[in-house]
This record gives C-alpha cells, structure tokens and sequence, in this order.
C-alpha cells in the first residue's frame, strides 16, 4: 500500500514541476546559437591554416642553397645573353645538383620513415623531409621546362646524360679524396715515416711450422 | 521523505574517504616510484666491478658534482608535490579518524539492549527483562549512587522496557529479525557525497571549477605533457638534437675521414650541451671534450659546467649511434662507440693504438706513446721495472694501482658463435634467428688460449625447453648483471656495456640496430693466473661462459644460401675487449630425414682437397658453416669445423683486434 502511495505522489510532483517550468525562447535564440558556433569555428579554422602556412615557409630547407641554380639564372637574366654552351653547361651543374639530391633523399626515404615510426626523430624534421622531397619533384619539371625552353625535344636525351654526369661527378669526388684520406688515415693512427720504418726493420722472421701436413 | 532531494554530505561523513581516495591514488605510487629511483643504484649488483683506490685529480670536483645531482634528485618540483599531497592525505586522515567519534549515530537495537541473541525466545526474553528492570528500576537504585549516576540508570530502564516492549510484539520482532527496523524494509536513500554548499548555492562554485578543470587545466596539462613528449626522441634526446643529427648524417661526406672528434664536434651542436656550457663557442667545447679525453683540466669554463657537459655525452652518442644505425651507416656508428669510450675512460682521441695502455690509471701518455707495447696481455709479460718504463709509472703503489684495473678489465674471447632458430636445426628461408655467442671472458693476466676445444662437448650444448622455444632471451637475464664500469674521470656512474652492431660484409653497411648486452658473469677474472692455468688443463673445469644474444629483427633470406655477416660486439666503456668476428648464415630448407639418405653419397668435407675442389665449383660441401669458431692457430683451423670461414678469417685479419699472438707468449720468468 505504502508503495503505492508513494510513487502517485512523485508523479504528481514531478506534474507540477514541469508545468512551472515552461519558459518561452525566442525563435532567434538557435538561430544565434548555430551562428555563434558556426562563426568560432570558421575563425579557428582560419587561424588554424594561416598559422600552418606561415610555419610551412618557415621551414628550414633540408639542403643548403643551390648555388648551381642561382649561378644558371644570374646567367640567363644577363643582358647580352652568354655564349648558349655556358648557359647549357650552367643548366647541367643545376640539374647535376637536384638529380644529386634527389637520388639522396629517394636513399634515406626506408630510413627516415622506420626512425619516425621508431620515435627516433620529431614531426617538424619528418614534415620537411616530405616538403623537400616535393620540391626536388617540382625542381625537376622545372628543370625539363627550362631544357625544352632551350631547345625542343631536348629533354629525353637531357635525362640520361645527366644522370651519367651526376655519377660521374661522384666518382671523381671519391677518387679525388683518396690521397687526402689516406694521409688523414695515417696521421690518425700515427704512421709517421720513421715508425713505418721500424716496423719494417722490426719485422718478425715468417716461423714455417714443420709439423704443419 | 521525497525521492526527488538527495541527502547532501553535511555532516563530511563520506567525501573525506573519497577525497582520501582521489590523493592516495595519484600520491602512493608516485611516492614508490620515486623512493625505488632514488635507492635503485645502491641496490645494484657489484660483482666484478673494479675497486680501485685511484683518485684522479678531479676527484673532489666530481664528488661535488654527484651530490649536486643527488641533491636535485631529492628537492626537485616533483617531490614537493609529493610532499603536499602527503600533507593532504595527513589532515585529512586525522579529520576522518576525529571525525567517527562523533558522527556515529545511535541505532536502536533491542537485543543488544537486553544482551542476548536473536535467536533467544520469549521465555529468555522474560527472564532476561525480569532480572534487569528489577536492577535498573528507579524505585530500587541504592541510594549512594550520583544524580548523574542516577539519571543514567533511569534512561537504561527505559530503553529496557522499550526493548521489551518492541520484542514481546510478533511483527515488531519479526520486522527486526528480517529487516534489522522496528518497522519494516526500508526506502534505500541516496545521497551526493559532497556538502550541501558546493551545489545549492546556486550552483556556481562547482560549475566554475567544473569549467576550469574541463575546459583550462585538463587541456593544459595534456598539451605540457604533449609538448613534452614531442619534444624529446624515445632515446631521450631533444628532438631538435635529433633532427641536427640527421642533417649530419645525411651531409656527411665519405670523401672524409671520421674521428672521434668528428662526432664530439657534432655532439657540441646540440642544443643539450648548448645548455650546459652557454655563451661558449663549438671550438672551445670541442676543445672542452678534447682536454677531458686527455685527463686534463682547468680553463674554459667552470669545472662544475664542463662535468655537467661531460655527463650528457652517453645520451647524446647513444642518440646519435641509434641514427646511425637508421641509416645503416657503420662508419658513423663505430665512430660513436669510439667517442662512448674515450669519453668514459678519459683515453686521448689521437693515441690510437695504445688506447688499451691509456685507459689506465697513473698512466703517463708521453711514456706510454714512446713504449713498443700497445696491449693489455703483453703488458702483463713484462717484469715490473719494464712495466713502470712504459706506463710511465714512477712508484710501485700506484703500479699496482694501474695492474689492478688491467687486471680486472674483462676481455672476451669467442668460443662459438651462430645463429640460431629455436626448434630448428639449421636456419630455414624466412624464420627469425637469432644469433647466439658464447664467449670466454678473461682477465688480462691470464695466459694460456682458450678455445672451444678447451671444454667439454656438451658445456655448449643448450638444452630447448619449452621456455627456451617461447623466448630464447630469457637465459641472458639467469646471468648476473653487469657491475658499474670503472671510469673514475667520468661525472657520473656508469654501467658496463657491451654494444653489438650487425653489418653485411659486401658493402658494410648495418642490418639491425644496436643490441647491448647487459648480463655477463665476471667471475673468471676473480680465478688467479695458477687457477687459469690448472682450469686450462682440466677442460674447463672453474671456467663459466658467458652467452651474449643478439636478435635479429628481420627474417632471414627467403631463398637459399650463405649469407655473410660481420658482426662486432664492442664494449662501450673499455679498450682491447672488442670482438669482430665473420659469420656465414646458411640458409637451407630443412632436410627430412628419410632411410634414402643413407645411399647418398656423402659431400666431400671442405678441409680435404676433394672439398675445396668441390667449393670452387661452387658445389655444396659439408661445413656447419654459420658457425664460428675461434681459432687461434693454424693447426686448429685445420680442425675446427667451421671451414667455411678460413677466407674470410684471412679477410678480417687487418681489423681483428685479437691481441692473442702477443699475449700467448709465455711469461719468460715462468721456464
């Protein structure tokens, strides 16, 4: 019985709160609500990529300044226009140099992706390397335009010499550097002349072992 | 009473208990936590460890520095909040345990008014009543008693005819037994374990710390943490260090030759040591590091600052190594562990090949460059007049000093190493292996060859359990844990390490990343040179081997076929204790063992002339080729089965940095 009673009573309760409580809202009142949310969003989002375009072009570049690029463009902007083979020799250093890297960061790209899976380095360094990946890409179709702007056709041939010289290049590099390497190796270990000597006069006798089958 | 109300918290009966609750949680594990770092280093093992009376001049500087940076250790920004929070959860358990008193609210409860069981029946019930009302009744208290006294007696009589009233009535009984309420079951209240005050006024002091915690402090805190997070690389160094790492790297000219102080230079970039030695320029800290190598001191900066510098090398070349191998660089990496060492034992960055001498203390380097010796074994043939000559040693103390460490310096010999895919015999196409070294650690003084003809057969035989097939790396941590290292130049403690690094032979470059080894029983180097030498003769006997593994993360070749490897396992706190070893992986397809096979004619075995024919004719002989063993002359390289490997052994020979030619010519004091 008591139950009973007592339940009616809540809903009576609850009958009279809720007819207390009815407020009139303007139509507006969503209205202005949809357009508050609406306007903080739309501003964020705008801050948001201003800040992120601002921060892209801010990056620092993976790779020193081009000179070869500069030096092509000093000389094509130059008023009596250069002899057409040091403005073509210009271009080749250019591309030499871009194809350069390009090959370098198509080598580190397992690398770097294992050592930012890894957490081995941050997302600022991760993001530059995507932004200078894109732009040797685009350097390169510039690089194809500039060589059809110098003469059509040109760019199917342009390729593959450039690539011969690009490894070329690095060849001469390697075995240019020997000598210096070398005596850099010996002052490391301290070969100096007069030990070398001694090594050689203090040279063990070869011990021919006769029980040896 | 209405549903519709809950019972506020007035009286402070429960949210105590939950406040408790809330600082306990985030206060006793952090308080662990802290109490178990600041006592971890006590608790190590010093098994093996160097104890040596040496005291180098900056002895007294690097005490000061350790204490500074126990000091920070006990009263940093951390501890203080612990502290506070202890503070907290005092008051607030001395509030609740004052607080019990009082609130306990009285209950009405017959039987134990009338002291007897709820199963007592009515007779008892009457007998009980009986006899105490006649003792508490008003009309019959001896008249010596207080008012006090009095009244109390009286309020016991009422409740005692209360009792009895309420249990001498069957539904009234009944609801107590069934229920424990005079009236019945009982509408179950709820309640808000908070005081009334916090929400009914209004509400505004719970929703305004309802907003600032939700909407102010919870993304504050996620962003600092997050910000902290990024800003630091998983090997713990800034990412802004890492990324000048890589740029490094990646610029890095093999047209140059790389030092030591190469990387050193590298390392003054980052933004770690910027901080420690501010407003120098990168020569002078290049120069900073170059003059700790050379176990000098004294201008430049403040000693405090350069230790501070010094301290922060490991993190950063361990960084750096871990790049390296990213980039499966070895020149780098080797390079690194180089720097790790030279740094930890304040040995020269010029002095190359007598590293092994200089790492010692007392040592004089103009002496020690001039001597015709470079190694620890050799140094130990010697007599004492000549040992002082080229360590450049005046008195016989600190001699002593200089042999007791040499001494103590464990060197690894290998005495088999391979790979190893649990539950397989060999390493068939695409299983993960791993590689499995057995070393013979000893101490320099020891003379004699070990090898692993030495021991019995079986000594190497590791039996596969069904653990040892789960994980096969369990059996490094049955070894004991490497002591601290000796490196008394260095600021802070150091552990002794041993880093191993992969590589391919034909082109050198890395395959995995580091592994460091970090168990290893010591305890040949307690054995005296008679001990060794009786053990030597007796197969073994005292001799323990010590296991190094190395897991190989990618599978192995899915075709098959030899496969050849470098591997080098370097100490990162000695010199003259390194190995580098050749290793052939033969992949092969399991063979099932069928009664056919008897009728095969056998392959001929490489070590007879019918095999090397057959090698070069590129066709199988039979070697258990991934095997390498250590031999050390050419008689046992005849015997050893590992042929497979003589010309690689050849190969090598110009980077082994085996000491053993020298170190096994016997003591000509001891014939």
């Amino acid at each position: 019985m008591s139950s009973e009673n007592f339940t009616n009573s809540t809903y009576e309760d609850f009958a009279e709160e809720a007819t207390e409580k009815i407020t009139k809202i303007s139509v507006y009142t969503p209205l202005i609500y949809v357009a508050i949310i609406l306007t903080a969003l739309i501003t964020f989002s705008k801050i948001y990529r201003k800040r992120y375009i601002n921060k892209l072009s801010h990056t620092k570049p993976f790779f020193p300044p081009n000179i070869q690029k500069q030096v092509y463009f000093e000389l094509a902007a130059q008023d009596p226009k250069p002899n057409d083979k040091v403005l073509k020799a210009a271009l080749f250093r250019w591309a030499s140099e871009s194809i350069r890297r390009t090959i370098k960061l198509k080598e580190c790209e397992q690398s770097i992706t294992k050592m930012y899976q890894a957490g081995s380095i941050g997302d600022e360094l991760f993001t530059r390397y995507n932004f200078a990946k894109k732009f040797e890409e685009l350097e390169i179709q510039n690089i194809a335009k500039e060589v059809e702007g110098i003469k059509k056709g040109w760019a199917p041939s342009f390729f593959p010499l450039l690539q011969e010289i690009t490894f070329n290049e690095a060849l001469k590099r390697r075995v240019g550097a020997i000598d210096s390497l070398n005596a850099d190796q010996a002052k490391q270990w301290g070969l100096t002349k007069e030990y070398l000597e001694k090594l050689v006069a203090n040279r063990p006798q070869m011990k021919i072992d006769v029980k040896r089958p | 009473m209405s549903n519709s109300k809950y019972n506020y918290d007035e009286n402070s009966e429960t949210w105590p208990y939950f406040a408790i609750t809330l600082v306990g949680v985030l206060v006793i594990p952090s308080t662990v936590s802290s109490i178990s770092s600041l006592f971890a280093k006590e608790t190590k093992n010093t098994n093996g460890a160097i104890t040596s009376t040496f005291k180098p001049l900056t002895f007294q500087l690097i005490k000061k520095f350790q204490s500074k940076s126990k000091a920070s250790k006990l009263f940093n920004a951390r501890n203080l909040l612990l502290v506070i929070g202890w503070g907290i959860l005092l008051y607030l358990g001395n509030y609740v345990a004052h607080k019990e008193i009082e609130s306990t609210a009285v209950l009405f409860d017959p039987f134990e008014i009338l002291g007897i069981a709820a199963s007592a029946t009515d007779k008892e019930i009457k007998s009980i009543y009986r006899k105490l009302s006649i003792k508490y009744h008003p009309d019959k208290l001896s008249s010596s008693l207080s008012e006090i006294e009095k009244q109390k007696a009286e309020e016991t009589f009422v409740l005692i005819n209360k009792a009895y009233k309420s249990l001498t009535d069957a539904t009234t009984k009944e609801n107590f037994l069934k229920y424990g309420h005079p009236d019945g079951p009982q509408a179950i209240t709820q309640g808000i374990a908070l005081p009334k005050f916090l929400i009914e006024s209004q509400g505004t002091v719970l929703v305004l710390a309802y907003v600032f915690v939700i909407a102010i402090l919870l993304p504050f805190i996620v962003r600092y943490w997050w910000n902290n997070v990024k800003s630091y690389t998983k090997k713990g160094i800034r990412t802004e260090t890492s990324t000048m790492f890589v740029e490094k790297i990646l610029n890095y000219k093999p047209t140059t030759l790389l030092t030591p102080i190469t990387i050193l230079a590298w390392i003054s970039e980052s933004e770690e040591i910027k901080e420690a030695l501010p407003k120098l320029p990168q020569e002078d800290i290049v120069e900073i590091f170059i003059a700790h190598c050379s176990r000098q001191m004294g201008f430049l900066a403040k000693e405090q600052d350069k230790l501070n510098a010094i301290s922060k090398v490991p993190v950063l070349v361990n960084g750096l190594l871990d790049l390296a191998c990213h980039f499966r660089n070895s020149e780098i990496a080797l390079a690194c562990i180089e720097t790790l060492r030279s740094v930890a034992s304040a040995v020269p960055l010029s002095g190359i090949r007598k590293q092994q001498l200089l790492q010692l203390p007392n040592v004089d380097s103009k002496a020690v460059e001039k001597s015709s010796i470079s190694t620890l074994g050799k140094l130990f043939t010697l007599s004492e007049e000549e040992q002082k000559k080229a360590l450049g040693i005046e008195s016989s103390a600190s001699l002593k000093e200089a042999l007791d460490v040499a001494s103590s310096i464990p060197l690894l010999k290998v005495l088999k190493a391979q790979f190893v895919v649990p539950g397989e015999d060999g390493v068939p196409p695409g299983s993960i292996a791993h590689i499995s070294v057995k070393v013979m650690i000893k101490s320099a003084k020891h003379h004699g060859v070990v090898t692993f003809r030495t021991f019995p057969e079986d000594k190497f035989h590791e039996e596969e359990t069904f653990e040892t097939l789960r994980d096969p790396f369990k059996m490094l941590k049955d070894q004991p844990d490497l002591p601290p290292a000796f490196a008394p130049y260095f600021p802070t403690s150091m552990k002794t390490q041993w880093t191993s690094l992969l590589a391919i032979q034909k082109d050198g470059k890395l395959v995995e990343q580091p592994a460091t080894t970090t168990n290893l029983d010591l305890s040949n180097l307690k054995l005296s040179p008679e001990e060794f030498k009786a053990s030597l003769k007796d197969k073994g006997k005292d001799f323990v081997i010590g296991t190094i593994k190395i897991p190989l993360t990618q599978p192995a070749p899915p075709k098959e076929g030899n496969y050849e490897f470098r591997l080098m396992i370097k100490s990162n706190n000695y010199f003259g204790t390194d190995l580098d070893l050749p290793l052939v992986m033969v992949v092969k397809n399991p063979t099932e063992k069928v009664n056919e096979k008897i009728y095969e004619v056998p392959a001929p075995s490489d070590d007879s002339i019918a095999g090397a024919m057959a090698q070069m004719r590129g066709e199988p002989v039979s070697t258990s080729g991934d095997e390498y063993f250590d031999s050390e002359d050419e008689e046992e390289l005849v015997e050893a089965d590992g042929l497979g490997l003589d010309d690689e052994d050849d190969d090598w020979s110009d980077i082994d940095t085996d000491t053993d030619d020298e170190e096994d010519q016997e003591d000509p004091k001891e014939k």
